[in-house]
C-alpha cells in the first residue's frame, strides 16, 4: 500500500501551480477586459451578449469600432491591467505552456509513485461517505479523513475534479479558442457550442477555479494553516510557528513575482514581448503553424452582423475613391519578385475564377463571426509575381494611417503587417475583394483586404495598397512584424 | 461611447464638520474605495430566465424544507402551536411569491414576488438565528444547537435568495420577463 504523504516533488509542484494558476488568472482577466462581453454560439453580435463587464455603452449612430470597448481594468485584478492586451496574452501563453507542463508532470508523478490514489476514489462507498462530510460541515464540524489518507471524502472527490476535470477542461476550452485549431478542425468547435460558447465556458472555469481556490484557503484555515501548511512545505508536521512563517514568506515570493511581471510589462513591454514571444513563438510554430485551414461552414451559419475593428482611412483619396467604387485604386506588387506589377480592382478580378470560403474570423479581442469571403487565391498573385529565392516574407501596407483614424488605438503610422512566405500557399489564403456576395464594405477593408484564417484577425490587413515581398522585416516601422506588433506588443504570428 | 452615469456624493464643505466629511470623502477616492464598492456596476449578465427560475428553485427549496418540518420532520416531537402557524404561513408565503416571480404578468406583481421571497427568506434567517442564540419562547432545546445541517441548508437558501435578489436590485442581474435593452 503506498504511503499517502508529501513526497518534494508533489510539495514544488503546489507551489508552482499556485504561482502559475494566479499568473493565468490575472492574465487572462486582462484577455477578457479587451472585449468585455460574453456570447453563445459562433456570434458577438451586439445585444445578444449575456454578461458584461464594461460600463461602456457604444453609441448607435455613428461607427464605433471594438477598440472603443476596451475596458482598462486595474492591475489588482488584471496582467499587467490598464489596457494592455499584448502584454496579457503574452503573460497568458508563456504561463499556460508552464502550467501544461507542470501538469504533465504532475500527471505522470501521480500514476508513477501511486499518489494517485489521494485523488482517485476506486470505491463507490465515496459517495455514501461524501455525503455525510456534506452532512458534518453543515453541523459546523469536521469530518474524519479517509483512513490511511490525507483527505476527507469530499475533499478526494473535489480535488479529482478539478485536477482530472476542470484543468483539462480549461486547456480544451482554451484550445477551442485558436483560429489555427478551429480553421483545421472546425468540428472541434462545434463540439463545444461554437467560438463564443468556448469563450464563455472557460471564463465560467475560470469561475470555478477562483470558487476552489476560496473553499481550499478556508479549509486550510479551518483545518489548520501552519499543520496542512507545514505538510505542503517541509513534508511533515515540526515547528508550526516556521510552517506559519515560510507559509507566509512563500506567499509573499510569489506576491513579489506578480508585482515583478506588473511593472516589467508597464515600464519595458517591448523586452516582455521579446522575451516571452521567444518561448511562445517557438512553441506556437511547432504545435499550430502547421494546421491549415479547412473551414466550409453552411450559408445558414453565416452571422447576421459582423463587428468592426479598425476605423477605414480618412482620407480624401480613399474617399474619392469610394464614391467611384475604386475604379481608379491600384495595387502595387513588388519587392522581392522577378515581375513587379500594378494592378487594378478588374485586374485581380481577371487573375482566376474567384474563390469563396464560409469561415470562422477570429479577432484578437476575443469576439468572432462567420463570415463568407470572395476574391482571388493569394498564391495565384505569387505565381504571377514569381517571388525571388531570398522573399521570407510579405508586407501588406495599407491606406490607413491609425494616428488619423484610430483615435481609440495606441500609437500612430500607416497601418502594415507582415505574413511569413509559408502561409502564401494556403489554400484559404485570400486576397478578398467580396464579403457575403457583395463588393467589401469599406468598414471591412474595401476594396482588398487579406484572408488568412488560421491566424488571428488582426493579421489579415485591410484597405491594402501595396504589397511587398521581404527578406527581412527588421528595417520595418520598429521590427515586430506590423504595427499592432510594433505598436500594441502583439506577437507577429497568431495562431491563437 | 460614454460613462453610464456615475452616483456622485455629496459632501457638505461648509463649516469644520464640511471639511471633515470632505477630507474622508477626499481619502475613500485617492484610496480607490468608492470605485471598490462600486464594482459591482461593472457586472450584468442579461440571463433572465436563469435568474428567475434559479430564484424560484430557492424559494420552493425554503417552502419545502418548511413543510417537512410542518408534516413531521422537525427535530422536536413537541413545538408550541406558533411555531407551526409560522412555519405555515412561511411556506404560503413563499409558494405566492414564487408563484409571482413567474406568472405574473405586471412588472410589479413580479417585483412583489421577490419582494416577498426576500421577506420570507430573513424572516427564517432571523427566527433561525433567534432560535440559536436568544431563544423562541417554549423552545429551549434549540439554543445553541447549531449542528443541525437542514437548519444549515436552509439558513444558506435564504442567504442565497437574498443574494439573487439584491443582485437584480443593484441591476447586475434582471429577473423574467425584464430583458436588457442592449443594442450597441
Amino acid at each position: 500500500m503506498v504511503v499517502l504523504d508529501y513526497p518534494a516533488w508533489l510539495r514544488i509542484e503546489h507551489w508552482v501551480n499556485v504561482l502559475f494558476l494566479t499568473l493565468l488568472i490575472r492574465s487572462g482577466i486582462e484577455i477578457v477586459a479587451t472585449h468585455p462581453k460574453l456570447y453563445r454560439g459562433n456570434d458577438s453580435r451586439p445585444g445578444t451578449e449575456w454578461a458584461r463587464f464594461t460600463r461602456k455603452t457604444m453609441p448607435t449612430d455613428k461607427l464605433y469600432d471594438t477598440l472603443d470597448e476596451e475596458e482598462s481594468y486595474s492591475s489588482l485584478v488584471s496582467l499587467p491591467g490598464h489596457k494592455n492586451l499584448g502584454m496579457g496574452r503574452h503573460w497568458h501563453f508563456v504561463t499556460v505552456i508552464g502550467w501544461i507542463l507542470t501538469g504533465i508532470a504532475y500527471y505522470i508523478l501521480l500514476f508513477a509513485t501511486g499518489q494517485w490514489h489521494r485523488y482517485l476514489p476506486y470505491s463507490w462507498s465515496i459517495f455514501p461517505e461524501t455525503w455525510n462530510d456534506i452532512l458534518t460541515y453543515l453541523s459546523f464540524k469536521l469530518p474524519p479523513l479517509l483512513p490511511g489518507e490525507p483527505l476527507d471524502a469530499i475533499q478526494k472527490l473535489t480535488y479529482a475534479g478539478v485536477i482530472f476535470l476542470l484543468a483539462p477542461f480549461q486547456i480544451l476550452t482554451g484550445a477551442a479558442q485558436s483560429p489555427a485549431v478551429e480553421a483545421r478542425f472546425p468540428w472541434y468547435v462545434r463540439l463545444w457550442g461554437g467560438r463564443q460558447s468556448a469563450r464563455s465556458l472557460h471564463f465560467l472555469g475560470l469561475l470555478a477555479f477562483l470558487g476552489f481556490i476560496a473553499v481550499h484557503l478556508t479549509m486550510v484555515g479551518l483545518w489548520g494553516w501552519p499543520q496542512l501548511n507545514a505538510l505542503m512545505i517541509f513534508g511533515h508536521v515540526g515547528h508550526l510557528g516556521w510552517a506559519l512563517a515560510a507559509s507566509l514568506a512563500i506567499v509573499a515570493a510569489i506576491v513579489v513575482v506578480h508585482i515583478a511581471a506588473t511593472v516589467w510589462s508597464l515600464k519595458s513591454p517591448r523586452s516582455v514581448q521579446r522575451a516571452l514571444g521567444f518561448v511562445i513563438n517557438h512553441g506556437r510554430l511547432v504545435a499550430l503553424r502547421p494546421m491549415v485551414s479547412r473551414q466550409r461552414y453552411p450559408q445558414s451559419a453565416l452571422s447576421p452582423e459582423h463587428r468592426v475593428n479598425g476605423k477605414p482611412p480618412d482620407s480624401d483619396d480613399y474617399k474619392v475613391m469610394a464614391v467611384h467604387h475604386f475604379v481608379d485604386w491600384t495595387l502595387h506588387v513588388g519587392g522581392l519578385v522577378e515581375y513587379p506589377m500594378t494592378l487594378t480592382l478588374a485586374d485581380l478580378r481577371a487573375l482566376g475564377d474567384k474563390q469563396t470560403q464560409r469561415v470562422l474570423h477570429n479577432c484578437v479581442q476575443g469576439w468572432s463571426s462567420v463570415g463568407e469571403w470572395g476574391g482571388v487565391p493569394f498564391r495565384n498573385l505569387v505565381e504571377l509575381v514569381k517571388p525571388l529565392p531570398q522573399a521570407r516574407h510579405i508586407c501588406f501596407l495599407t491606406m490607413q494611417d491609425t494616428g488619423r483614424d484610430e483615435p481609440s488605438a495606441e500609437g500612430a503610422g500607416q497601418f502594415y503587417e507582415v505574413l511569413d512566405m509559408s502561409l502564401a500557399r494556403h489554400p484559404q489564403c485570400l486576397l478578398a475583394y467580396e464579403m457575403n456576395g457583395a463588393p467589401l464594405p469599406i468598414e471591412h477593408g474595401a476594396p482588398l483586404r487579406l484572408r488568412i484564417e488560421n491566424q488571428v484577425g488582426f493579421k489579415m490587413a485591410k484597405w491594402i495598397s501595396q504589397i511587398e515581398f521581404i527578406s527581412d522585416y527588421h528595417a520595418i516601422g520598429q521590427g515586430m512584424g506590423g504595427w499592432r506588433e510594433d505598436n500594441v506588443y502583439y506577437d507577429k504570428d497568431v495562431e491563437v | 461611447m460614454a460613462e453610464a452615469p456615475g452616483r456622485e456624493v455629496a459632501v457638505a464643505t461648509d463649516g469644520r464638520a464640511g471639511a471633515g466629511l470632505a477630507a474622508i470623502a477626499q481619502t475613500a477616492r485617492w484610496a480607490g474605495i468608492a470605485q471598490l464598492i462600486s464594482f459591482y456596476r461593472y457586472i450584468a449578465f442579461n440571463v433572465p430566465r436563469v435568474t428567475t427560475t434559479v430564484g424560484i428553485v430557492v424559494l420552493l427549496g425554503i417552502a419545502a424544507i418548511r413543510l417537512y418540518w410542518l408534516v413531521g420532520g422537525f427535530p422536536l416531537p413537541v413545538y408550541p402551536a406558533y411555531l407551526g402557524g409560522y412555519f405555515g404561513l412561511l411556506v404560503a408565503v413563499a409558494v405566492l411569491a414564487a408563484g409571482s416571480m413567474v406568472i405574473g404578468l405586471k412588472p410589479r406583481l413580479v417585483r412583489l414576488g421577490w419582494v416577498l421571497g426576500s421577506v420570507v427568506s430573513v424572516a427564517s434567517i432571523a427566527m433561525y438565528v433567534a432560535s440559536r442564540t436568544v431563544g423562541l419562547p417554549g423552545l429551549p432545546r434549540l439554543l445553541r444547537w447549531w449542528d443541525y445541517p437542514l437548519g444549515t441548508f436552509a439558513m444558506a437558501l435564504a442567504a442565497l435568495f437574498v443574494a439573487l435578489h439584491l443582485s437584480v436590485v443593484t441591476g447586475m442581474n434582471v429577473a423574467y420577463p425584464q430583458r436588457r435593452d442592449w443594442h450597441d
